[in-house]
């Protein structure tokens, strides 16, 4: 009925498979290479989306055993308290200077986009997908849904901030002079949340700590201030 | 890494899936938009602070899911691909919006974040830095010196209340307020 190929595809071992087995090798080229531009989430990510294409499978077949890796982001989120727990307890003073860095930032991530896009015009829906672009994938697409734009598009945008902050992030701020480990691993998670995040954990544990707090905390000062607007403004 | 006494990989990944469901149950008993593993995370968070539930339980699972958290991400990635051709049209447009938000958003968060921590950081005296938790130190030292004035008695007569006292865990930062 099928190809052999489809056939094979049309299993979550072939997503799985292919998932782990190019993250490894890339993990691995990387660690020998040491550089970012062979970051192993954009290789293996890159080099996925080319077998795809190249073969024609179709997304849905290599989804099969990719949502079953892409699951254990919920345990894995959870997961962060540890690394926070560990560091936290030297932090308590710094909780509301952090919370305000994260509120500000936060308010600068919801508008910057979205005002960029507008001045050029841009059509209502991206404008609007771009809002919620800069938290956590599962908080993002609530938002989008709230405030009426494509989720899937928001989920495009959460990913390709993410990858950004994710490879260019610490850079920025080590030009830019912020050279704290608290801070720069709360502005990564702030700006590119659980993305950002994983790469923060490779410079340091306190840093990737900070930067797991950053995402939680933007993400739910994010949904507070979209759910806020959108309860006050926007009938449903 | 040696398997831990109190916890195996196994019991970590069932307390983290545990709060993860509580955090779900949390997120549609409330109507949040808050994602139950987000509420997950403060839950395992509270519980882990208050010592309610001891680090080495879920320490082995959580280290090993977020060693590899890139891995986890990959498929979202590849989840795109579907919507690229709609995005392409304004697709300078749209990376040119991400970036000045995205590079915005790190610069203001961290130069702010590490202004507010260095300037925290120059203010800090031994005077300063009993207030705010000035008042639950001196309760844990005043908790803890209890069973050493009644070592006296608790040799002699063993006093079961005492006892209770020893018995109750007090944060690991009693040390830092006294």
């Amino acid at each position: 009925m099928s190809s052999p190929i489809a056939q094979f595809t049309n299993n979550p071992l072939f997503g799985i498979a292919i998932t782990v087995v190019i993250y490894t090798l890339a993990a691995t080229l990387h660690a020998k290479l040491r550089t970012q531009l062979l970051n192993p989430l954009v290789v293996t990510a890159v080099a996925v989306m080319l077998i795809l294409t190249t073969l024609q499978i179709p997304v849905t077949h290599y989804r099969l055993g990719g949502d079953m890796i892409t699951f254990w982001l919920g345990p894995a989120t959870v997961a962060l308290a540890v690394p926070l727990h560990r560091q936290v307890q030297a932090w308590w003073r710094y909780m509301p200077a952090l919370t305000l860095a994260t509120l500000l930032g936060t308010v600068a991530g919801l508008s910057g986009a979205p005002l960029v896009a507008l001045a050029w015009h841009t059509n209502r829906n991206l404008v609007l997908a771009l809002v919620p672009r800069s938290v956590t994938t599962p908080i993002a697409i609530e938002l989008a849904r709230t405030l009426g734009a494509v989720p899937e598009i928001t989920a495009a945008f959460v990913i390709v901030t993410g990858v950004l902050g994710h490879i260019c992030g610490p850079r920025l701020l080590t030009l830019a002079g912020v050279h704290h480990p608290v801070a720069r691993g709360l502005a990564v998670g702030v700006a590119a949340h659980g993305i950002g995040t994983a790469r923060m954990l490779t410079e340091s544990e306190q840093a990737g700590a900070a930067s797991g707090m950053g995402m939680s905390l933007a993400g739910l000062l994010t949904a507070l201030i979209i759910g806020g607007y959108a309860t006050c403004f926007l009938v449903r | 890494m040696q398997a831990k006494q109190s916890g195996t990989l196994v019991s970590g990944l069932a307390v983290l899936l545990a709060f993860q469901a509580a955090g779900a149950m949390l997120q549609l008993a409330l109507h949040l938009q808050v994602p139950g593993s987000v509420l997950g995370f403060f839950l395992l968070w509270a519980a882990l602070a208050t010592g309610w539930l001891p680090l080495a339980v879920v320490e082995e699972a959580a280290d090993l899911l977020l060693r590899h958290l890139l891995l986890l991400f990959t498929p979202v990635v590849v989840g795109v691909l579907p919507y690229l051709p709609m995005i392409r049209d304004q697709a300078w447009l749209l990376a040119a919006a991400i970036i000045v938000g995205t590079c915005s958003t790190a610069l203001l968060t961290g130069w702010l974040a590490q202004s507010l921590l260095n300037r925290l950081d120059a203010r800090r005296t031994p005077h300063s830095e009993a207030s705010g938790f000035v008042s639950s130190g001196d309760l844990q030292t005043a908790d803890l010196q209890a069973p050493g004035t009644t070592s006296g008695q608790h040799s002699l007569g063993r006093k079961p209340d005492a006892q209770q006292h020893t018995a109750k865990p007090e944060p690991a930062e009693s040390g830092d307020g006294a």
